[in-house]
C-alpha cells in the first residue's frame, strides 16, 4: 500500500467526522510522513509505524466520542471557530419543516419512490426476459434436428443469444440505476432533516 | 496501564515535551518514545484536546519548502504540569499503600 492509498482509506474510515477535521487529520499525517521520511525511514517502515487506516480511524473516532471536551478545535487547521449560528424560534422552525415536508418532500419523495419502483420493475422484467433466450436456443436446436429448416433454426439460435445479451445488459443497467437512485434519495432526505451526510 | 490514567499522563508528557521550547508532532513523539508508548494516532487527539483546553497554542512555520505545525505551551499548560508534580507525592503514597496491602494479603495467604 502506498501512502496515497493509505490516506484514501483513512479518509474513507473517517467519513462520519466533519470535513474540516478529516482535512486536519490528513494534514497531520502528511507532516508526520514527511518528517519521518526526512529522518531516513522508508515508506513501508512509516506506514507500519502508523498502523492500518482502520486502527488510526478507530483511535481518533474513539477520542472524538469519549473525549473530555465536546467542542471541536482542529489542531491542524488555522480556521478559527465559527460563532454559533443563531437558531430560529421553535414555532418558525416547526412551520418551516411542516411546509417543507408537505409541499416539497412528500411530492418529491413520491416521485422518487415511483422512479425507484419503475427501475426495480424494469430490472425484474429484464431478468425474466433473459429466460426467453435459452428457450429460443432450445427451440432452434430442436428445429435443426427435426428438419424444421436451417434458416429458422439459425434465426432462433441468433435471436436467443441476442435476447440473453441485451436483457442481461439492460437488467444490470436498471439494477445500478435503482440502487443509486435509492441511495441518493436516502442521503438527500438525511441531509435535509439531519443536516449532515448520511 | 489503565487507559484513563495513561491518557492523563500522556497529556502531561506532551506538555513537558514542549515546556522548554516549542516543538512539532514528530519531535514530540521522538522525545517521548524512550519513556512512554505513544503513537501518531494517540498524539493527534491529545494535541487537539490540549489546544481546545487552551494549554497549547499553535503556529505554522516554513520548513524545507513546506509548512510545519509548531506547538507552544501556555501558562495554563505550565499550571497543569505543576499540578501534576504536586499530585505526584499523593500518587506515590497511594502506590505504596496499594503495594503494601497486596504484599500483606499474599503473605497471609502463604502462611
Amino acid at each position: 500500500m502506498t501512502f496515497i492509498q493509505w490516506k484514501k482509506e483513512l479518509k474513507k474510515q473517517l467519513r462520519p467526522l466533519p470535513k474540516n477535521e478529516v482535512s486536519a487529520i490528513i494534514d497531520y499525517y502528511d507532516e508526520m510522513y514527511t518528517d519521518k521520511a526526512e529522518a531516513g525511514l522508508c515508506a513501508d517502515e512509516i506506514l507500519a509505524e502508523f498502523g492500518t487506516p482502520i486502527e488510526c480511524a478507530e483511535k481518533i473516532r474513539g477520542e472524538n466520542e469519549n473525549g473530555s471536551d465536546n467542542s471541536y478545535t482542529a489542531v491542524y487547521t488555522d480556521e478559527k471557530k465559527a460563532p454559533p449560528h443563531p437558531r430560529s424560534p421553535l414555532a418558525v422552525r416547526i412551520t418551516a419543516y411542516t411546509f417543507l415536508t408537505l409541499f416539497i418532500i412528500i411530492p418529491f419523495a413520491a416521485v422518487l419512490v415511483s422512479a425507484i419502483a419503475a427501475f426495480g420493475a424494469s430490472t425484474i422484467a429484464c431478468s425474466a426476459l433473459i429466460l426467453i433466450g435459452p428457450a429460443a436456443i432450445i427451440m432452434g436446436i430442436f428445429y435443426l434436428f427435426t428438419g424444421g429448416g436451417i434458416g429458422a433454426s439459425l434465426a432462433l439460435l441468433g435471436g436467443g443469444i441476442a435476447v440473453i445479451g441485451i436483457c442481461t445488459a439492460l437488467a444490470i443497467c436498471f439494477y445500478i440505476i435503482t440502487k443509486y437512485t435509492a441511495i441518493a434519495s436516502y442521503k438527500l432526505l438525511v441531509y435535509i432533516y439531519m443536516g449532515k451526510r448520511g | 496501564m489503565d487507559a484513563q490514567l495513561k491518557k492523563g499522563l500522556l497529556e502531561v508528557c506532551v506538555l513537558s515535551a514542549i515546556d522548554e521550547a516549542e516543538s512539532y508532532g514528530y519531535k514530540i513523539i521522538s522525545d517521548l518514545a524512550p519513556y512512554i508508548e505513544i503513537s501518531e494516532s494517540t498524539l493527534y487527539p491529545i494535541l487537539r484536546r490540549l489546544e481546545a483546553l487552551g494549554a497549547v497554542t499553535t503556529r505554522s512555520a516554513e520548513h524545507n519548502g513546506r509548512l510545519r505545525k509548531y506547538f507552544k505551551i501556555t501558562s495554563m499548560g505550565e499550571k497543569k504540569i505543576e499540578e501534576f508534580i504536586e499530585s505526584m507525592a499523593e500518587f506515590k503514597k497511594a502506590g505504596e499503600y496499594i503495594t503494601k496491602r497486596k504484599r500483606n494479603i499474599t503473605e497471609d495467604m502463604d502462611s
